[in-house]
Formats: C-alpha cells, structure tokens, sequence
C-alpha cells in the first residue's frame, strides 16, 4: 500500500504545489539579490531562513490536511478502505508516506535554499552550523503541524475543515488560551517555541521568558499531538465509512 | 404476504452468507435481521426501495460498517474477524458512486488501484480492463472529465483490477442513459464467465430483471424475498388473461364465459380481461370459447413484470414472512 500512497503523492497536484511553492519561495530572496545586495552578508542566509520558516510551516498545514482529506472530498477512502480493512495500517501507511515525502522535500528544498544563497552571496560567510540547526528546528515545527493537521483531518473527515482548524489553533485560538494564566503556558505556540528554539539553539524570539522547561515543553507538545494525531486515529479506526 | 419459494436445482457454493445481520442506529435499524446468501458465479440483485438498507448491507459486507449483531461471511471469512483482510483482497467494489481520484487518467486510476491490493500493473493488465470497460480509447484523459456512465464503467474496473472472486455493486446503473444501462447489463452478464461473482443492487429493475440469477429484496432493513429471479416472478404470476375476438363475437364470448362462472371485463369492443381460478388453465379458457362457437384471435397471458412484483413485495412488507431456499442444500427455509 505505500507504493500506492507514493503513486498518489507523484502524481495529484496538491503535494506537487506545496513542494513547488516551497522551492520558489526559498529561491526568490536569492533571486532579487542577485540585483540587491545587502549591507549586512549575514541577510544572505537569513532571508532564505526566514522565508523557508514561514512556508514550510504554511504547506506543511496544507499537505498534512490533504494527505488524508482529499479521501474523504473525493469519497475514495471507501475504495482505500475496501482494499486495506485494516484501518490502522491503512493510516499509519499514509502517515509514513506523508511523512518520509514532506521530510524529504523539505530537506531538499533547504538543501537547495542553502545552496542558492551561497553562490548568490560571499561564500565565505557560511555558517553551516548554525543554518542546519534553523532547517532543523523548522522542520520539527512544520512535521508537528503537518501531523496535527492530519490528526484533524481524521478528526473532521475534510481537508479544508482540518486546514482551516490548524491556522485558525495556531493563529486565534493559541493566542487567546495564552492570556490564560498559568494555561497560557501550556498553549501548543507556547511548549512549540521552547522546543523549536532549544534546537535551533536560539532565545524565545517573542520577546517574553518561556515558562516552561524544555521538558515541560516537550511532554506538553506529545499531550498535543496525542489528542490530534490519537484522536484521529481511534475516530478514524472505530467510525462507520 | 408470505413468499413462497420454489427450491433451486442444484447445490452451489456461497461466496456470501449472511445470517441475521442488523445494523441499528439511534434512528432505528437500516438492516434489520438480514439473512441472504451469494452463490458462487451467479449474478444476484439486492432490490428495494430507497433507504430499504441495501448500501448498508453491501457496506457491511465490505467491513466498511461495523454489523451491530448477526454474522455476514464472504469468501469464507468473517467480516469482522482479522481473516477477513485476506477475504477482502479477492472482493471489488463500487459503493455509491464511483471513488475515482479525479485528477488523474483512467489508466492512473487503475494503476493506483493495482498499487494499492500490490497486484499486476503492467500496461497489458491496465489495457486488458480498458477493453473490458471500453474506455480505451480515453484512457489518458483526467477522470473527472468523463460522463457518468463512464465513471461508472471505470469504477467497475478498477473493482475488477486484482481479479476478485466477488464484486460489489452499489447501483452501477444509476443516473445512465439507455446505451449506458445496457453496457452496464452486457458487463454484469460477462463476469460471472470471468468466474467472478457478482452482488448487485440496482433501482433499474428491468435490467436487473435481464441481468440478475437471483433476487435478494430488501423493505424497510428487512428481507422480503429472496431466490431466483424466476422463483421470483413465478410468485407474482398473474392469472389475468386478455381475450381478443371479433367485434361481432365479443357479446358471445362475454356471455359464455359469465355461464363458465368466471368474471369476464370489457377492456375494448374486441377485447375481454378475465382473471381464471387456479385449476384453469388458458387451455381451458380457449376450450370454453371455443365450445361456445368463439374463436379468439388471440389469447394473451398478462406476464407479471419484476417491477409489479417488486411493487407488490415492499409497498407492504411489515407482515411479510419470507420463506428462502439455501442455494448449498436446496433446502426451504
């Protein structure tokens, strides 16, 4: 059946946009410097960086809620179900393709932006370290997002319910639960940003002391992730097609 | 009502056997004690009205719905048991409406699909089922971009693409013109000879009439009648015979058969309806005219169609006791 899940991500256009709008946004800062040249050369890696946060992030939401939506929009999960009735292989088959694919492309798409940056700018201002440490940071953040919306995306049997749901927790909701006392430091924005910035090996970059210890923050974002991810997998295993 | 039966000739294997199988929700049950049987290479019709519980039944017998009691069995394993896995590779499908992956070719499709049970996907293969639907000629055109019928045709390949010993099929005809109904019929009677039993549910009772072995109908969740489509019509055969003479003979007629004690009706000047007891046949409606010095230029059986018997069993099923044979053993149940 992966062969099956890597035949659907070759060839429907969702996952090809993502990847290709990914690519295209991390090559455009490069792009326009090939004419502008920043005063700072350290600009070099942190407009792609900065770029490459934000997006993958973005798309990772968009093809964590298609992996398994677009089965329910287009009514084939009953045909996938037909043919594999074990339901929990059945996910965790489109969980791994998903995920080893969005790992790969973004990978390479850093790879690509890295490279990109290097040849536009001072080759002599690189900072590998530092960088694959960002890349990484990112890519934790984009597969926890790109997992959750899938989680939701079993939860909601829709892609765009899922989707719409991830940004708006990230965007409204998370916010509004971290003017909480003492909850607002157990929000998934919170626990994330302590998390990601232990591995990118940077302070908190919303100007406030995270509260939470790495471990704290750690065990909160599992708890997260467990309420998506298990949530979506038992409603998705016990629920009538 | 209670069915009555005849029994089938000869004992067959079942690749379907359910056994009071219900499907209850907070509404009420969509199945209610469902007990039918699938002989292997026939092609058998599930009937009834809209919402009777026929989708639910298929469904159930994909594993695609959880049974809430009773036991349904296909190729020998339970659905609800983890032998069931192996029973499914060997079954197609097509619920509802044809779940194709738009975006892509038809050959995609089928591709994806072959992927999926990891079966041949050679291009012979994919070919192979292209000409049994007749779509290869669009076999590289997106799918979301074909009309229904060939949607339709489609979604019977790609049910057909690991070689099952069984398809499912959830109203295949629906929504076809003529042309596409009948292809879809010339399908149906093709795949038993492929040695693939067919389950079929359909709206389209002539042509299931034309298509179908066997009848399993469906009221309300509940069986109303189940056996061959001919044990099916045999129990709904009319008794009604239409009578045309010459004008110049009909007063005769209408007279000799009311001294015979029947209850002749003048349908036209030239034409008379009678309904004839049990022990008459129409040879001795003929007899009886004749005798009378009318000579009938016609003598017509009013053949019971499908639709009129399944009109008769599901507009008032609630007190019906359906009696079914057991295609193993030939045995009235």
């Amino acid at each position: 059946m992966i062969k099956a899940e890597l035949y659907k991500l070759r060839t429907h256009r969702t996952p090809l946009a993502t990847a290709a709008t990914l690519l295209v946004g991390v090559l455009a800062p490069s792009v326009v410097m090939l004419w502008y040249t920043p005063t700072n050369t350290s600009a070099y890696a942190d407009t792609w960086l900065a770029v490459y946060s934000i997006l993958a992030i973005l798309l990772a939401i968009v093809f964590g809620g298609w992996a398994l939506g677009t089965e329910y929009r287009q009514d084939t999960v009953k045909r996938m179900l037909a043919s594999e009735p074990r339901r929990g292989r059945a996910l965790a088959t489109k969980a791994s393709a998903a995920a080893a694919s969005m790992t790969a492309v973004l990978a390479a798409v850093a790879g690509l932006g890295w490279l990109a940056a290097r040849v536009v700018g001072d080759m002599n201002d690189v900072m590998v370290a530092w960088e694959g440490r960002q890349v990484l940071a990112t890519v934790f953040t984009a597969l926890l997002a790109g997992a959750m919306t899938f989680g939701l995306s079993a939860i909601t049997r829709s892609d765009s319910f899922a989707m719409i749901g991830m940004v708006g927790l990230l965007l409204v909701l998370d916010p509004l639960l971290g003017l909480i006392p003492k909850i607002g430091d157990y929000t998934l924005g919170s626990s994330l940003s302590v998390v990601s910035d232990k591995i990118a090996g940077t302070a908190s970059g919303f100007g406030e002391v995270a509260s939470l210890s790495t471990s704290s923050a750690t065990l909160t974002l599992v708890a997260w992730l467990v309420a998506f991810v298990g949530g979506g997998t038992v409603l998705f295993a016990s629920r009538d097609i | 009502m209670t069915t009555t039966i005849t029994r089938p000739e000869a004992a067959t294997r079942c690749v379907v056997t359910v056994e009071n199988l219900e499907k209850r929700y907070s509404s009420g049950a969509a199945v209610d004690n469902l007990s039918f049987d699938v002989p292997a290479g026939e092609v058998v019709g599930l009937l009834g009205p809209n919402g009777a519980g026929k989708t639910t039944a298929m469904k159930m017998l994909l594993g695609l719905v959880k049974p809430s009691s009773g036991t349904a069995s296909v190729l020998g394993a339970d659905v609800t048991s983890p032998g069931f896995v192996h029973a499914s590779r060997r079954v197609g499908a097509l619920i509802e409406a044809p779940a194709l992956y738009e975006r892509l070719t038809a050959r995609q499709n089928l591709i994806l699909q072959a992927h999926t049970l990891n079966v041949d996907a050679s291009k012979q293969r994919i070919d192979n089922l292209l000409d049994l639907v007749d779509l290869r000629d669009r076999a590289d055109d997106r799918a979301g971009a074909y009309s229904l019928g060939m949607k339709q045709r489609l979604g019977i390949a790609v049910a057909m693409i690991g070689n099952p010993e069984l398809v499912i099929l959830d109203e295949p005809a629906n929504g076809l013109d003529p042309a596409g109904i009948v292809e879809i019929r010339n399908l149906l009677r093709r795949l038993p000879e492929m040695g693939t039993t067919v389950l079929v549910s359909s709206h389209q009772l002539a042509e299931v009439q034309q298509a179908c072995d066997r009848l399993v109908v469906l009221a309300n969740g509940r069986l109303v009648a189940a056996g061959t489509t001919d044990e099916i019509l045999a129990l709904h055969t009319s008794r009604t015979y239409r009578v045309r003479v010459e004008s110049a003979d009909a007063a005769s007629a209408f007279r000799c058969l009311q001294a015979a004690a029947l209850q002749p009706q003048t349908s036209r000047a030239e034409q008379l309806i009678v309904d004839l007891p049990d022990d008459w046949s129409g040879r001795d409606l003929n007899r009886t005219l004749v005798n009378a010095g009318v000579f009938a230029a016609e003598i017509t059986h009013q053949n019971v169609s499908l639709e009129s018997a399944f009109l008769t069993m599901t507009t008032n099923p609630v007190t019906t006791n359906p009696v079914t044979t057991n295609p193993t053993n030939g045995e009235v149940q």
